[in-house]
């Protein structure tokens, strides 16, 4: 017992230590960024944890400048891929071009071979081009003609939707926005950093350019301890009670959303939830979970894990709803 | 000679089988006479000879017989010759001086203009002796119906057909739902009442101890953990567990905050917004911090500081618990001033 409370001492001395460069990414990010902490700490606990981000929020809430900026600060590649219904994978994922002076076909790599991706409006282009990107976000791998290419760590795939102009999309199948880890969806920033935006943008000299802070390798370092930090046996009977509540909410004394629920969360929401909230404890700099953690990262790993019924829709019950009654009822360790 | 002998015996034998033949024909019809000595008498006649097209008319068929006969049947079509057999009335038997009388009626109907004729069918009797197989069949008469069509008056205008008439509903036609409703009502106070009576009963065999108030509950408990010196016997998150609960529960109930179902900062953010509790607050982060590391980072803490949490936990009740009550005491007072 006193060896275990040792360990998890240094452990947590340890995270504490390699967890300080998340302050001077934080740093360096404030400096571009105004009021969008939720979202840099989501793209934080995505990267942490291995995850991807599908983001959703109306345009120009500075989704492409915060990935850029990240991409920045760790000294990593960055690109961006605009969805649109006449995309094709190989513009995505790269193609075979015939090389004319040595008369062979060569690999020209995609705009995915890079560590942070942006793919904006994802829900713009047709299942097969959502596909090539999710089949690559899976399998951090894309095979190119008879080639196979690793795809670099850190990669991290950051998907945006726009709530508004539904129409002429295609929506990302249930199977397919599982794969996502988090779905964060920001709002508008307050009055008084909009202020602070406004003064930023119109300054003589421009927005400062970020300097890098971290080094990719860091990242990865990081994600191995991630995987370390101390998940206590009642933060697991916490996360599986919230999961299970999804799918039996008459066990949970939640019998009202029975009828308002068409499926639950799978249990890629219980691993994502777990991993996130251990992500999410190191980005605090602690060496265990705590049920703060839990419940910070639940609305983003379960809002598009759980399916409404018509009759939820009919009466503008959100998912969000759904998991705020859950962890009104689920008792905390 | 032997040639005139064989002609001889040859008429002799011809003669002799005639005789035969002749006398069975006449001890047959002999027979057949004792037999059938008094025939039944059929009668039938209809009540109408002319009838409107769909018109139903009567007719009777009268059937008289003796003990020595007995009634088969008789074969009359549902359907004959543009007359079709609407109904078939029971059949009717009366003994009048040993003679039997049988009488049935049947309802036809023609849906055809014209002299139709209603024609003979057979009646059959057998002997009422049941060793005698012979059937005796007689005919019925014949009867013939005249079939008229609507008369139409050519002469008077062509008029639209009548709509339906609607049937003016009385009492009777409710009458059944009117029952039905009632028999349901009185099903659903009989049900009601023994489900009351039952509740009743079930709730007299169980006695339930009034609830313990929230002050006396959480110190009860903390006052057991005290003196039972349990940070010293059992598991140090188990301890932490036991005590957080207790606090929580406490609060929950006394100050009506959902505790149980929250974290140690959301807890800590509503203890700050309530104005006799926030008085409290640093014992309540020292006690969640430690009892938050205890319980998810398997931190082993000290038994001088366990100890400490609980004199702070029963801190934390009495301050609360009095504070509360003075509170309660001015809005009493208040109340009663205002009355007055």
């Amino acid at each position: 017992m006193e060896q275990a409370t040792a360990d998890i001492r240094s452990l947590n001395e340890q995270i504490h230590q390699a967890s300080a460069f998340v302050d001077l990414l934080n740093l360096e990010m404030s400096k571009v960024i105004v009021g969008q902490k939720y979202m840099l700490e989501r793209l934080m606990v995505a990267l942490l944890s291995q995850g991807h981000v599908l983001l959703e929020g109306v345009p120009g809430l500075a989704k492409t400048l915060a990935i850029k900026s990240l991409a920045a600060c760790i000294r990593a590649h960055f690109s961006r891929i605009q969805f649109t219904p006449d995309l094709l994978p190989a513009d995505v994922i790269g193609t075979m071009i015939y090389n004319q002076q040595q008369n062979n076909f060569i690999v020209r790599k995609g705009p995915i071979f890079a560590n942070f991706v942006l793919a904006d409006e994802i829900n713009r282009a047709p299942a097969k081009v959502q596909s090539a990107l999710l089949e690559a976000m899976q399998e951090k791998q894309v095979t190119i003609g008879d080639q196979t290419f690793q795809l670099e760590e850190p990669f991290l795939v950051l998907a945006t939707q726009n709530p508004i102009e539904q129409e002429g999309t295609y929506p990302l199948p249930e199977a397919q926005v599982d794969r996502f880890m988090l779905k964060v969806v920001i709002g508008y920033p307050s009055k008084e950093d909009e202020i602070k935006i406004i003064r930023q943008n119109i300054q003589p000299d421009g927005l400062p350019t970020v300097q890098p802070v971290v080094q990719p390798h860091d990242i990865l370092q990081a994600r191995n301890l991630v995987r370390t930090v101390y998940m206590d046996e009642k933060i697991e009977k916490y996360i599986i009670d919230i999961v299970f509540a999804t799918r039996q909410p008459s066990e949970y004394k939640l019998a009202k959303l029975s009828p308002l629920i068409a499926y639950a969360a799978s249990p890629r929401a219980s691993i994502n939830l777990a991993l996130a909230a251990k992500a999410y404890a190191f980005i605090k700099r602690r060496g265990y979970v705590i049920p703060e953690d839990v419940r910070s990262v639940c609305y983003d790993v379960l809002r598009h894990r759980i399916g409404l019924t018509y009759e939820a829709e009919a009466e503008n019950i959100t998912t969000e709803n759904i998991i705020s009654e859950i962890l009104n009822v689920v008792e905390v360790p | 000679m032997f040639v005139f002998y064989k002609v001889f015996l040859s008429n002799v034998y011809n003669l002799l089988w005639r005789k035969l033949w002749l006398g069975a024909l006449g001890f047959m019809l002999l027979r057949q006479g004792v037999v059938f000595a008094q025939q039944p008498q059929i009668k039938v006649y209809a009540d109408s000879s002319s009838i409107l097209i769909g018109e139903q008319f009567h007719v009777y068929l009268d059937i008289t017989l003796s003990p020595a006969y007995r009634l088969q049947g008789y074969a009359l079509p549902d359907s004959f010759n543009h007359v079709e057999v609407v109904r078939r009335h029971p059949g009717d038997t009366l003994l009048v001086n040993g003679e039997k009388h049988f009488q049935q009626v049947f309802t036809l109907t023609s849906f055809d203009s014209g002299r139709w004729v209603i024609p003979a069918f057979p009646v059959v009797f057998t002997s009422a002796n049941p060793i005698d197989t012979v059937h005796l069949i007689l005919q019925t008469d014949s009867l013939w119906i005249t079939v008229h069509t609507v008369p139409v008056d050519t002469t008077q205008p062509f008029r639209p057909i009548h709509k339906i008439w609607p049937v003016k509903l009385t009492w009777k036609d409710f009458l059944p739902y009117i029952v039905a409703l009632l028999l349901l009502a009185l099903l659903i106070i009989v049900a009601s009442y023994i489900w009351r009576h039952r509740r009743k009963k079930a709730q007299l065999a169980t006695i339930q101890q009034p609830a313990q108030p929230p002050y006396e509950e959480a110190m009860q408990l903390l006052k057991q953990m005290l003196e039972t010196q349990s940070w010293m016997h059992v598991e140090m998150k188990m301890y932490f567990t036991q005590l957080t609960d207790v606090l929580r529960r406490y609060i929950e109930r006394a100050f009506q905050i959902p505790a149980m179902e929250m974290t140690s900062a959301e807890l800590l953010q509503s203890i700050q917004q309530d104005a006799i509790l926030q008085s409290t607050l640093n014992e309540w982060k020292i006690i969640l911090q430690e009892a938050d590391q205890v319980k998810f980072a398997k931190w082993l803490s000290a038994e001088v500081i366990a100890e400490d949490c609980l004199h702070k936990a029963i801190h934390i009740v009495e301050t609360t618990h009095r504070a509360q009550e003075a509170q309660q005491q001015v809005a009493h007072q208040k109340a009663q001033a205002e009355t007055q």
